[in-house]
């Protein structure tokens, strides 16, 4: 009885949708959803003024009090202190009977989003462990070296790119990994006495990125940001602002300029300017890695809410464009082309 | 005493820092000319493909007429290249024969139908194709150092120790709208 019946009927709704969308694997299962979500009789919008005048009423009256009665004897009595608990809980929970609503539509309108994006880009979530899918990519790239303490696959999308000459089944992954250092400090003890003690301190990391057959190099490796295990470069091209990026690490010197044709370079200059820390791993399996540290590749660009039922509608109805998962890539797609281009 | 130990502190830092900035120049007018002799070597790989662009037109008369005096310029405009000395009118003469050529080979083409067809031709254009744009994206490569290399030369102070131990002169950029239009690669969002 917290909410009006149209505010309960419409919470009850966005959790049903938030547990089947979760669950929703095609583009049928999302669109009964929406059918759903459009087949609700009530209003779309909560109904909350109520519910923030009860707060903003509980805040003023509870600060006002305890003013009041802190001027009178320059202290609280114990009575006064149970009042002014009993108020901020009572503002706590008016407040968050408030936010909730607002909350739940935020979380869902974005999963809705989200999964259509997903859905519109050809994207399908794979099952996965996430630390043996780590392991199992380490054996296969030095891009997933890192980490001295823990490395876990935490989302794994798989894809296909359709391009002008060449088409691919790429996945998405989003990799976690955590380093463990000794932090040794100094504190003084009970006696006076200075000591030292090691702490362990743990450091967060995520990186992205996309893997793929590539097939037209072996062993080969453009990096913008550190990676481990690597040598020295083999080969730099004439570009200063290539070389200020990336270095190149292949089997011989020949090899890496025959494969870093000025377009192939320009292309890679490019491509830093829409990605952060690339590194272009192609494998001894001829696979290739591409990964970066932009977190953003496969989010939705759309921000609005279901409240905004028309505009939301119309979001879900279009088709949403990953830019920068299209950036990634055709710039894949453009290397293949260059590299394959042997008269 | 301190105050000469001071001097003395100031004089070393600011020989390094000339140093530094000389070497700076050095480095930059290196990678410009290395950009240039990279330009100059996708230039000279059209003449690997003239041979080819001979021998599949030699059964046209006709073609084979006014094409061969465009390749007989084009050969000499990329004989004029040379990859040790910057001249960027000498390598826009050899993109204009380029455009030349290959407006000469699209006109003329259409009149022989079979021959545009062919697959050996399309192989060609795709080959000229793909040079064109690695020639594009060498003189974009070349005009970046360019840029480098002039701001390097210009901003202070690195412009009282070019003057005063470098002696290098700004460097002209290429322009050439028809090879930047070669290379069309622009993925920026």
């Amino acid at each position: 009885m917290l909410y009006y019946k149209n505010n309960k009927a419409l919470i009850s709704l966005l959790n049903t949708i938030k547990s089947k969308v979760s669950l929703s694997r095609s583009r049928e299962e999302l669109d009964a959803v929406i059918s759903e979500l459009k087949s609700f009789p009530g209003g779309h919008q909560f109904k909350t003024k109520v519910y923030w005048a009860i707060f903003t009423g509980l805040l003023l009256a509870t600060t006002v009090f305890g003013y009041w009665d802190w001027s009178q004897r320059q202290y609280f009595q114990q009575s006064t202190w149970i009042i002014i608990a009993i108020g901020g809980l009572l503002t706590v929970l008016a407040g968050i009977t408030a936010y909730y609503p607002h909350h739940l539509m935020s979380k869902v309108s974005h999963a809705l989003l989200q999964r259509d994006g997903l859905l519109d880009n050809n994207l399908r979530s794979v099952s996965f462990n996430g630390k043996a899918t780590a392991h199992r990519f380490q054996q296969r790239f030095s891009e997933f070296h890192r980490g001295n303490y823990s490395r876990e696959i935490k989302e794994l999308f798989k894809g296909s790119y359709q391009g002008e000459e060449y088409s691919f089944d790429y996945h998405y992954y989003h990799f976690h990994y955590v380093d463990e250092r000794i932090v040794t400090e100094t504190y003084t003890d009970s006696n006076g006495r200075v000591r030292t003690r090691a702490r362990r301190e743990y450091d967060y990391y995520d990186r992205y990125g996309l893997i793929l057959p590539f097939g037209l190099l072996r062993n080969f490796v453009v990096i913008g940001f550190n990676l481990p295990g690597a040598g020295k470069a083999t080969y730099k091209p004439a570009s200063n602002r290539f070389n200020k990026v990336f270095k190149v690490i292949a089997a011989s010197e020949i090899e890496a300029a025959k494969a870093m044709k000025p377009t192939v370079v320009v292309a890679f200059e490019e491509l830093s300017n829409v990605l952060s820390k690339i590194n272009f791993e192609v494998n001894d399996e001829a696979d290739l890695c591409l990964s970066f540290a932009d977190k953003d590749l496969i989010a939705t660009p759309k921000k609005v809410k279901i409240s905004e039922f028309d505009a939301f509608i119309e979001a879900l109805e279009g088709e949403q464009e990953f830019e920068k998962l299209r950036a990634a890539l055709s710039h894949v797609h453009y290397v293949m082309t260059k590299l394959d281009s042997n008269f | 005493m301190t105050g000469i130990w001071i001097a003395v502190g100031i004089a070393v830092v600011l020989v390094i820092v000339i140093i530094a900035i000389y070497n700076a120049i050095i480095n930059r007018a290196n990678a410009v000319e290395r950009a240039w002799a990279n330009v100059i070597t996708q230039e000279r790989q059209k003449n690997k493909i003239i041979p080819h662009l001979e021998d599949v037109v030699k059964d046209y008369k006709e073609f084979e007429q006014g094409t061969l005096t465009k390749v007989t310029e084009l050969r000499s405009a990329l004989q004029g290249l040379d990859s040790g000395k910057v001249d960027t009118a000498k390598l826009e003469q050899a993109e204009a024969k380029t455009g030349e050529l290959l407006k000469s080979l699209n006109v003329t083409v259409e009149n022989y139908p079979e021959l545009k067809a062919s697959e050996t031709y399309q192989k060609l254009m795709r080959e000229i194709t793909d040079q064109q744009e690695n020639i594009g994206a060498a003189i974009r490569i070349f005009n970046q150092n360019v840029e480098d290399f002039n701001n390097g030369i210009e901003v202070f102070p690195n412009s009282l120790v070019n003057a005063m131990l470098n002696r290098k002169e700004k460097i002209k950029t290429f322009s050439d709208s028809q090879a930047e239009e070669g290379f069309e690669y622009k993925p920026n969002i």
